[in-house]
């Protein structure tokens, strides 16, 4: 497997490397951290964070610019590098002021296919839910759903090349159970709002 | 089981709406009617809020699992570097270790050639006083040399040179011998440099008068000249000498 240090991209090919999704996208991402994991330190000086507050934040920078160019939010007026050095002194001062609502705001904002109408209900049912219990709904549907869902619906891997990342016999047969691990999920959170009434 | 599989496509249709709707792809009419039925019918809105909340729980959970990894990754290039930090300061430590070894072999080299005999202690090692001439039969000159080697005998250096230094008209290449015991007297004086001049220009028996030549060099601290004349004594391997000259070269400074 070629070593994320080996090869350079340029700002285009992660652009369009991060909008692919998959195994590109991870790749891609793993090589853009490493890129400029010396952030860490910078950081670490200019806010006077600790190292892990410093790799939070830093970490937090690159999935907000990928889900930024995932979203087609990103504006490539500037270079990656500036905007992204930009984007993790922004959550330095954030953790310097403790401040973690503007995250939550911003991530909801760079949900890709998402309606703005529909976005903003999910701002509000967020304020009023309690996401660490949601959270722990989809550890409860087992480990395969989980990830079939997260790297479909999160890291974008096309049906094909999840087929066979997962060992699926075919891509209907992972659809089929794709669609299993949705219901289970949507059951365990409706059995959670009938228990909460 | 029939009403069970309706009720089921029945739900799997209302999903099928509701996710048309989140993603933007119904028409603005079909949405109106949407956000109508959301606001008149309660579970087919809670449907609705189920589905954003799917959307997120995936979305937080992937986002979750993507800091994890990049944390992974992070403590993998810490890990790295603090690797490669411990090897360059293995090495460091392995090219300290050679310097100090360097340094305490230099210091020892120069301890030891501190230890070395200086040349006034290898003058004391080989000079030994030259037995005193046969007193000569009287008459002429000889009535003063022989008072001059009655003092060398006692050992009174300073009348020697007073006497041979008064003896002006004595005739050196006749007396060459009173040359050789002046400059042995200068030596014992502590004058190893005029002992040394008397001694190049004498002609009493050249291999006694050549090793005494050196001696005075060595008393002297003229190491250069010592040399020269110590190689030339080592040259001739019948020297009288030789074997001395060859053991004093060594242990020159």
């Amino acid at each position: 497997m070629r070593n994320e240090t080996d090869q350079n991209y340029s700002d285009a090919e992660i652009i369009s490397g991060i909008k692919q999704g998959g195994m590109l996208r991870q790749r891609i991402t793993s090589y853009l951290y490493h890129r400029h994991v010396d952030f860490v330190r910078k950081g670490q000086r200019k806010y006077h964070l600790g190292e892990d507050e410093a790799v939070d934040a830093y970490g937090d920078a690159i999935i907000g610019l990928c889900n930024r160019i995932n979203n087609e939010a990103f504006q490539s007026e500037g270079n990656l590098t500036g905007y992204l050095y930009k984007s993790f002194c922004n959550r330095c001062v954030d953790r310097v002021r403790k401040n973690s609502s503007s995250s939550i705001k911003e991530q909801v904002e760079l949900l890709p296919n998402m309606k703005t109408e529909a976005k903003t209900t999910l701002m509000r049912l967020i304020e009023s839910e309690d996401m660490n219990q949601i959270l722990l709904l989809l550890d409860k549907i087992g480990g395969k759903c989980r990830q079939i869902l997260v790297e479909s619906e999160y890291y974008g891997f096309e049906v094909e090349e999840l087929t066979e990342r997962l060992g699926f016999k075919n891509a209907n047969s992972l659809a089929s159970q794709k669609h299993r691990c949705m219901s289970k999920l949507r059951q365990l959170l409706e059995k959670r709002k009938d228990r909460t009434i | 089981m029939i009403s069970e599989n309706m009720e089921s496509e029945e739900k799997s249709e209302t999903t099928r709406q509701i996710e048309k709707y989140i993603q933007g792809r119904m028409t603005p009419t079909e949405s109106a009617d949407f956000e109508r039925v959301c606001r008149e019918n309660e579970d087919f809105n809670e449907q609705y809020h189920l589905q954003l909340l799917t959307h997120w729980a995936i979305w937080t959970a992937g986002q979750e699992d993507q800091k994890t990894n990049l944390r992974k990754i992070y403590q993998e290039i810490s890990s790295e570097k603090k690797r490669i930090s411990v090897a360059r300061r293995k090495w460091f430590s392995l090219a300290a270790v050679v310097l100090i070894l360097v340094a305490v072999a230099g210091i020892s080299v120069s301890i030891l050639r501190s230890k070395r005999l200086s040349p006034e202690a290898l003058f004391s090692a080989y000079y030994e006083v030259p037995r005193a001439p046969e007193t000569l039969g009287a008459g002429g000159d000889r009535e003063q040399l022989n008072q001059m080697y009655a003092a060398y005998r006692k050992g009174d250096y300073l009348r020697y040179t007073e006497k041979y230094r008064e003896q002006l008209l004595i005739d050196t290449t006749k007396y060459s011998e009173a040359d050789f015991y002046f400059a042995i007297s200068l030596l014992e004086l502590h004058a190893p440099t005029e002992a040394a001049e008397v001694l190049d220009r004498t002609s009493f028996v050249p291999e006694q008068t050549m090793w005494y030549k050196a001696l005075a060099r060595l008393k002297a601290s003229d190491l250069e000249r010592t040399r020269t004349i110590l190689d030339s004594i080592i040259r001739d391997p019948g020297h009288y000498y030789h074997n001395q000259a060859v053991e004093l070269q060594r242990k020159l400074p």
